[in-house]
């Protein structure tokens, strides 16, 4: 018997085998994973910091359309336009974030041409706010593309020793729940 | 639950509800009456999260960073881009149906007016029996029904799965609750408050670990799918975390109701109203709340503990839902769906002390939807300061009270 008890953890070690090969087979065949290469030093830090951030809004000030636009939003529009998986001209960036916005907010859109009483009605308000946030990121989208930022992606999955790691903590959670106090 | 207090009080407060609700909500529209959220913004808790995910982009950057704060298991159901407005929606419904099921069950496992032998032939059981057996279906019928439930649904919010793991952990009795409970933990990192509940009802420690285990890989497993870095998607996740409180707690906003800080905070939202600067005054309140949640949540928290041998399992949970939802400066109204495992739980008892029809009554009022704007009344206060968002908060300060000033009759042997 005390054999057996031995055993055991290994005897359930066999049975989660076929599924976690399943999930592995599964695994392989999800999206791959990018990583960035930044050609220039520019990363997604770095823009936010004072040495990027007041030319571009001198930049935008310029356009004069929108008189403000906070990092936040910068930060956003770096972040969209470096996590785009393929390089791309400004009118599909353009034509990605205009989508995002249909896609999201398909009724606030519509309702723009309405909004007459913007401090009534709060749709109204936030259709405003979400339609100059758009105008922002094109603004952004525009200053990168006059700027020439170029990037590099590399396909990259993560490492078999990470799939391990969380297999292997599957594993130990289901001992520790059926097995731990039966033996 | 015996069935004179059943036809006396819950009956009429339940058919009020079912009947006044509408006609008294249905004449304005958001925002003077927030009963649901901008019809705009329809099931967005779920859909705004996989398209962003469908788009090849790391869901935790991109527009409106402090609203992406699920965890990176959520974004597994994005995996079906093709499919994504069809099965969010069936999973979400099958659940929805699931927690109906289960409320029929508990009510079932205590009274037993059925069994499957019986169900074939309802007409052949005596009067009492079937009795309470309709007694049950309507019950479940109107609390499936309920405000917390329909803003769930409104919202789609994962806050419904969330529930049915929880409630399937409170049921099931083998070891597989613990699965359950990991696939709870899983789902949002507010849960983890309710790790306290295994602790409470005295579960082994290991089976605890095993569980939080189990939740901690699935969403390492999970991000695995995200167009992203590891270390940039844990990071970005930590961050837009701040930025939700940060975001939420300083805003007058419709659907977060039932915490305390909607009172403690309303001189800061007065303040907003005529002043432009009143970092002073939130810097202030947030002092004086830290205060409270020592004085009065801490220290019956710790109480709790002490009494944990002797106070009823039905109570704790109860305790903690409140707890929960008092305390955390946002709790929207689809969380208070989690006060419906108490409520069930201690409707489908045999016999009800005194305090439970109390409690039961406190909680009726709570789930019964109040969203009516006080700009009606008062033209000077915002459209969306609806009565909800100070009514909700005293009622759970009352059933709180409750339960600390009467502690001595929750105890099990009574």
């Amino acid at each position: 018997m005390n054999c057996m008890r031995k055993i055991k953890p290994i005897f359930y070690l066999l049975i989660l085998l076929p599924a976690i090969s399943i999930l592995l087979i599964y695994l392989k065949l999800s999206p791959p994973l990018y990583q960035l290469k930044m050609q220039t030093t520019l990363n997604t830090n770095e823009i936010v910091n004072e040495k990027w951030f007041n030319p571009i809004i001198s930049y935008l000030n310029k356009e004069k359309k929108i008189p403000f636009i906070s990092k936040e939003i910068l930060h956003n529009s770096v972040n969209i336009y470096l996590s785009s998986p393929d390089q791309q001209n400004l009118k599909e960036f353009a034509d990605q974030l205009s989508s995002l916005d249909t896609v999201i907010y398909p009724q606030l859109i519509a309702n723009i041409s309405f909004c007459k009483n913007e401090e009534k009605d709060l749709n109204c308000y936030l259709s405003n706010q979400i339609r100059n946030e758009v105008q922002s990121y094109l603004l952004c989208a525009k200053f990168f593309q006059s700027h020439k930022f170029t990037y590099q992606i590399t396909n990259v999955r993560p490492s078999i020793f990470s799939y391990m790691i969380s297999l292997f903590m599957i594993y130990g959670a289901i001992y520790l729940i059926f097995i731990h106090e039966k033996e | 639950m015996n069935n004179d207090f059943f036809n006396k009080v819950i009956k009429k407060w339940l058919i009020g509800y079912f009947f006044l609700a509408p006609i008294y909500l249905l004449g304005t529209f958001y925002p003077y009456n927030t009963f649901l959220f901008r019809p705009g913004d329809r099931f967005g808790d779920t859909y705004k999260h996989i398209c962003f995910f469908c788009s090849n982009l790391n869901p935790y950057h991109g527009f409106l960073p402090h609203d992406r704060i699920y965890n990176s298991v959520v974004y597994l159901s994005g995996i079906f881009c093709n499919l994504n407005h069809y099965i969010p929606a069936f999973t979400f419904f099958i659940s929805y149906s699931l927690i109906g099921i289960l409320f029929f069950l508990t009510f079932n496992k205590t009274w037993n007016f059925v069994s499957l032998k019986k169900l074939g032939n309802l007409y052949s059981l005596n009067t009492k029996i079937r009795k309470s057996f309709f007694i049950c279906i309507f019950f479940v019928f109107l609390i499936w029904t309920s405000y917390p439930v329909l803003i769930t649904i409104d919202r789609m919010n994962y806050d419904m799965y969330g529930f049915l793991f929880l409630y399937l952990y409170l049921l099931v009795r083998n070891d597989f609750r613990f699965i359950f409970f990991g696939l709870f933990l899983a789902l949002k990192i507010n849960y983890l408050f309710f790790i306290l509940l295994p602790l409470l009802t005295r579960d082994s420690i290991f089976k605890v670990i095993g569980s939080i285990m189990l939740a901690i890989s699935i969403n390492f497993l999970s991000a695995f799918f995200f167009h992203a870095e590891l270390i940039d998607t844990f990071s970005s996740f930590l961050r837009n975390i701040q930025l939700y409180n940060d975001y939420y707690s300083k805003i007058k906003y419709g659907i977060f109701t039932s915490s305390i800080w909607n009172i403690i905070s309303l001189p800061y939202g007065y303040c907003l109203q005529f002043k432009g600067d009143c970092l002073d005054v939130l810097d202030f309140i947030s002092k004086f709340y830290l205060v409270i949640f020592s004085l009065f949540g801490l220290i019956p928290l710790s109480y709790l503990f002490i009494k944990r041998r002797v106070i009823a399992s039905e109570y704790k949970l109860l305790f903690l839902v409140v707890f929960f939802l008092l305390f955390s400066k946002t709790s929207p109204a689809y969380r208070e769906i989690f006060i419906l495992a108490p409520l069930v739980l201690i409707a489908a008892k045999n016999f009800l002390k005194p305090i439970d029809k109390t409690l039961l009554i406190l909680i009726i009022v709570f789930i019964f939807p109040k969203n009516i704007s006080m700009h009606l009344f008062l033209p000077l206060l915002p459209p969306e300061l609806h009565i909800a968002y100070i009514i909700d908060p005293i009622i759970l300060c009352i059933i709180y009270s409750l339960l600390i000033l009467k502690r001595n009759e929750l105890y099990e042997k009574n």
